[in-house]
């Protein structure tokens, strides 16, 4: 740039490139394109197992918590197509005498910003709730994210299945109810609706395969 | 930019403070304002982004002399785009808990303002010493403000640092300056002490 004139348009700058091809034109972008996708294909394939077992280890760091933290226990992991088609996992948490002490279920919902993931902890018989974990979510901090928070959470501690949770807004009368933070009543009532959904999985799972 | 053309340790200090990022470029704003509720993922942002920073400088220079003026936007893009990929993965494997809380922040280093602003304004114009220098400079200022931004609302949102308590029980935790609001405040006290002390430090100057 030897005249550092005034600069009116974007593009006066440089020159307007001469009609010739484009693909020529652009090797270099073409050839950064291929040299770094094949360097994110290298970091992905030696990362995304390490990734992956972060993930898992995560969540079997949380399954035996949510039956109440046995201090002997074996975790078998069970997976079943929903009548949705949806796959679904499944942990069941065994005593070293093979003998059950419950389950513990992924659930999922589109809360108000995205999707909400939890894990579920059901009693054997799938007849009580025996707590909740949110393992992901990315609710408005402050309001939606005390879901999260073990003031709400704990209130699903020890309630019953036989009727589906409900949200309410005021102190809950009945087991089935539930609490909503204040101000975040889309992101409660997904975490009830995601816990309703996780119970008739299992349920459908316990018919389906009888022990 | 005024001297025709600052040397490597010009650049490296300049990007310190008389340049710096935040504090007088007012460049990346948003990971400033979202990750700094306190220490921790405020220097992991800044780390991240100073890796960044620091690879699509030294690739940038590197490449020059093939850019094409009309191209050079997109291959800037496309290389920080590669490295904040690979700086996203790292951290979701090796610091699995940070990568969580960071979310979609360390995403989006690569539409960070302050690595295209040096790539266009350094990189792409001088060689790699020049550009490697002022990266780090650079890089160096970004962490200092955002760890003085996460230190402030860390300490007086909660009485911790790095998750430690170090103030009495007794403090009152702020809890204004944890949440989003508080970012701002943080920032525009934070501006008017550095602009405070530099108009200082001028008038002393000139005055002798």
């Amino acid at each position: 740039m030897s005249t550092v004139s005034t600069i009116t348009e974007p593009g006066q700058e440089y020159p307007a490139p001469a009609r010739k091809n484009l693909l020529l034109d652009a090797w270099l972008v073409l050839f950064l394109a291929i040299t770094f996708g094949t360097a994110l294909a290298f970091v992905h394939v030696k990362l995304s197992p390490i990734v992956q077992a972060n993930i898992r280890n995560e969540t079997l760091s949380l399954v035996p918590v949510l039956v109440g933290s046995p201090e002997e226990f074996d975790i078998q992991e069970l997976s079943q197509v929903t009548p949705s088609g949806e796959s679904l996992s499944f942990f069941h948490v065994t005593d070293k005498e093979a003998k059950g002490l419950g389950w513990v279920i992924t659930a999922s919902s589109i809360g108000f910003a995205d999707r909400i993931q939890l894990l579920v902890g059901l009693d054997e018989s799938a007849s009580q709730i025996l707590g909740i974990r949110v393992v992901d979510q990315k609710e408005t901090p402050g309001l939606g994210n005390l879901i999260s928070d073990p003031e709400f959470r704990d209130q699903f501690e020890g309630a019953p299945t036989a009727k589906p949770l409900s949200i309410v807004k005021s102190a809950p009368a009945e087991d089935h109810q539930i609490r909503a933070v204040t101000g975040a009543t889309i992101s409660s009532v997904t975490v009830a609706n995601a816990v309703n959904q996780a119970v008739l999985n299992l349920k459908y799972y316990l018919e389906s395969n009888p022990s | 930019m005024a001297s025709s053309s600052p040397s490597p340790a010009e650049r490296f200090i300049a990007g310190i403070l008389p340049e710096n990022p935040i504090y007088r470029q007012m460049l990346g704003m948003c990971p400033t304002l979202a990750v700094t509720n306190s220490l921790k993922p405020a220097l992991t942002m800044a780390i991240a982004t100073t890796f960044v920073l620091l690879c699509a400088n030294i690739s940038i220079s590197l490449i020059r002399p093939l850019l094409k003026p009309h191209l050079r936007i997109l291959v800037f893009t496309l290389t920080i785009a590669a490295f904040v990929t690979i700086a996203d993965r790292l951290l979701a494997a090796y610091l699995y808990e940070m990568s969580k809380q960071l979310g979609p922040y360390v995403p989006l280093i690569i539409v960070n303002c302050i690595i295209i602003s040096r790539c266009e304004a350094c990189a792409s114009k001088q060689p790699l010493p020049h550009a490697i220098a002022d990266a780090i400079g650079m890089g160096i200022g970004f962490t200092l403000a955002l760890a003085s931004l996460g230190f402030v609302r860390e300490l007086l949102g909660m009485g911790s640092l790095f998750g430690h308590q170090v103030l009495p029980s007794s403090w009152p935790n702020w809890g204004i300056l944890v949440l989003p609001p508080g970012a701002f405040l943080t920032l525009g006290a934070l501006l008017g002490a550095v602009n405070a002390w530099t108009a200082r430090r001028k008038a002393r100057q000139l005055s002798n």
